[in-house]
């Protein structure tokens, strides 16, 4: 039996399960109301399970459709070692690692605020992920904080959110 | 129109907006030269640090921008062999052996040159058409106008690289999400799920924040390492690379137009034009077997069509508010931003923004082709840097760029999530420029829509009966068909 690749069917489920939800919500409105939200999503929603089953039954028919105005018939030089993204020396974060670093980020602006965060942020992140040494992650952090700190609370006296542990209230969600 | 012209170079003659400007086109080189970080995550992350600036000078620093990132990419495709920004992969090609060859700085005189004057290019199309343009617009009704942002959907999806059926989706997905919130159209709420948040629908910035920009840092970060480990020394003669370009004025002149007429095409972007002039060199040379070894025609083709597309990507932006490319549909958010009207509107009401677009798109470009020149060798040192270490500076940026629009803590949230999610889109081949595009015209298309219904007496046939709705809708169908008569004619020519 041909394996499933998990990854693909499951954003691609993912987004039809989204499109569907709206197709339903929709149907609560006024007709005029979710007329446009029905002709698109509707449409959106039949392409998606095409694609949703075409990727994990028939990968040819969707291949098929692998169409784009780049298909230069072979002309191109093939050179290699062409990248556009960096590849050499040193490993990745993973996806785990980065989301733990990004949503950490994130839980901290939102318990101490802005200003401690994104210390805290930078040295952590320069001293364990990027592993860079003491002085450089110092140095880094105090001209970015001193960015950060500069811009938006002198020269903009902007305000930034200052964390829920230190009496900042949030937004309704 | 002449007034608005001299009311947007009248802003040039304060230091303030001239030091934005050259601030934007820094930013734009340094962007542009760090393979990873392109155009478009440099417009997303400066967008919230534009609040509070007049509109005018805000254009100035976002053109800066625009006019240097293509310059700065090329510097990287020639001297490590790394393109800089996706725009400048065919650079690749001829510039990096001209380098191996010890005429690094030849290529990088005709990049900054071909660059440079491919861009004045573009503009001087532009400024060509701006008169026809503000008489074509006047023709586009409601019906027209839907019908048209229906065709620059569905060409969005063909052309933007990847599948169609997964660009027509991920289109359909940016339509819906625009139709978040509250609407002025029907005051009602819709898909708001119960969340006071939601009432204002996703919000511009922050969604454009992580889409494009944490997205970016996310792949970054899994992928690490840095992007050179050596590189060549540039040798050679900067004149002698000006020279070059003139040496071939047909193949400039014939890139250059490519370039515009692919910028025209929404979504179709510099890529496109990149490659498609550069085969196009290839295929009409006398000499095809020297492209791939270094020959400078090769650079001239590469660099001044994907300068020259800028000029041409306008058009369909500032006309209609259709962006030509993701860097426009950014560009159309900072419009929103700073209150302005996408759209037809934009070129009967706010000329002077228009003027600015193409004053500043003009002086970066010079300044590209010159100050960039001279910093070519500093600016590639940056490539040499460990991605970790400006992944944490990027974040910071991203996340207090988001809460910097208005304040609100969940606007980061939308950024964090919206990060993973084009993330996911652009590993499993869900191209995010058709979910961009889709999110910028979703609700201007169902305004039109339901104007035309208005002016109908609720007959949809109002699409059918304009004749330039009905050309449109016509194109629609063919746009849709074209991959079955591609795939058939692939088949035919493989066969033979």
């Amino acid at each position: 039996m041909k394996r499933i690749r998990k990854g693909p069917w499951m954003f691609t489920g993912l987004l039809v399960v989204l499109t569907l939800i709206l197709v339903i919500a929709s149907f609560s409105y006024d007709p005029k109301a979710r007329l446009i939200p029905l002709l698109v999503a509707i449409p959106t929603l039949l392409i998606g399970v095409f694609v949703l089953i075409s990727e994990t039954f028939y990968p040819r028919l969707l291949k098929s459709l692998d169409v784009s105005v780049l298909d230069f018939g072979g002309k191109v030089p093939s050179k290699a070692g062409v990248s556009e993204e960096p590849s050499k020396a040193g490993k990745g974060i993973g996806l785990l690692g980065i989301s733990i670093w990004l949503v950490g980020y994130f839980i901290l602006v939102y318990l101490v605020g802005f200003l401690i965060a994104t210390a805290v942020f930078l040295l952590a992140f320069l001293k364990v992920a990027a592993k860079v040494g003491w002085l450089k992650t110092i140095v880094i952090s105090v001209v970015v904080w001193g960015f950060i700190y500069g811009v938006f609370e002198v020269f903009m006296n902007f305000g930034l959110f200052k964390g829920i542990l230190f009496g900042e209230i949030t937004p309704p969600i | 129109m002449t007034e608005a012209f001299v009311e947007a170079f009248g802003f040039l003659t304060r230091v303030d907006v001239i030091a934005l400007l050259v601030l934007g086109h820094i930013i734009g080189l340094v962007f542009g030269a760090l393979p990873g970080l392109s155009g478009v995550i440099a417009l997303s992350v400066m967008i919230p640090f534009s609040y509070g600036m007049e509109p005018i000078p805000a254009m100035f620093f976002f053109t800066g921008m625009m006019g240097s990132i293509v310059f700065g990419g090329s510097i990287s495709a020639i001297l490590i062999n790394t393109p800089g920004t996706a725009v400048n992969a065919a650079t690749c090609f001829d510039g990096f052996p001209m380098t191996r060859r010890g005429e690094g700085n030849k290529a990088l005189g005709i990049s900054a040159t071909a660059s440079g004057l491919g861009a004045i290019f573009g503009l001087l199309v532009l400024f060509a058409v701006m008169p026809i343009m503000r008489q074509v617009v006047l023709l586009f009704g409601p019906p027209e106008f839907f019908m048209l942002v229906l065709f620059g959907l569905v060409t969005v999806a063909f052309a933007a690289r990847g599948n169609m059926a997964k660009g027509l989706v991920a289109a359909g997905l940016g339509v819906l999400i625009s139709l978040i919130g509250y609407s002025g159209v029907f005051g009602i709420l819709r898909f708001n799920f119960g969340s006071e948040y939601l009432w204002d629908g996703f919000k511009l910035v922050p969604f454009f924040i992580g889409i494009f920009a944490i997205s970016e840092l996310i792949t970054l970060a899994i992928k690490g390492g840095r992007v050179a480990e050596e590189r060549l020394e540039a040798r050679g003669s900067v004149v002698d690379g000006i020279k070059e370009v003139f040496r071939y004025p047909v193949t400039f002149f014939r890139s250059s137009a490519i370039g515009t007429l692919i910028g025209i095409i929404p979504g179709v972007g510099g890529v496109v034009a990149n490659f498609l002039s550069y085969t196009t060199a290839i295929q009409t040379s006398k000499h095809p077997e020297t492209f791939g070894t270094g020959d400078p025609e090769g650079v001239i083709a590469a660099e001044s069509a994907n300068n020259a597309k800028d000029g041409g990507a306008l058009i369909p932006t500032v006309a209609f508010g259709i962006p030509g490319s993701a860097e426009m549909a950014v560009l159309l958010g900072a419009f929103i931003l700073h209150g302005l009207t996408p759209g037809p509107m934009l070129i009967r009401d706010n000329m002077e923004i228009v003027w600015a677009l193409l004053l500043g798109l003009l002086i970066s470009n010079i300044l590209a082709s010159s100050v960039g020149l001279l910093a070519a060798n500093q600016l590639v040192k940056l490539t040499f840097i460990n991605v970790h270490q400006i992944i944490p500076i990027v974040m910071v940026l991203c996340l207090v760029g988001a809460f910097a629009v208005r304040g609100n803590i969940w606007d980061v949230m939308l950024a964090v999530v919206a990060g993973f999610f084009g993330y996911g889109m652009k590993k499993f081949g869900f191209p995010v420029v058709c979910l961009v595009i889709g999110y910028i015209l979703g609700h201007l298309a169902e305004v039109a829509f339901h104007q035309s219904l208005m002016i109908a007496y609720g007959s949809y046939t109002i699409f059918f009966t304009h004749p330039i709705a009905l050309t449109l809708f016509i194109l629609v169908f063919v746009v849709l068909l074209l991959p079955f008569v591609m795939s058939r004619l692939a088949k035919r020519r493989s066969e033979k």
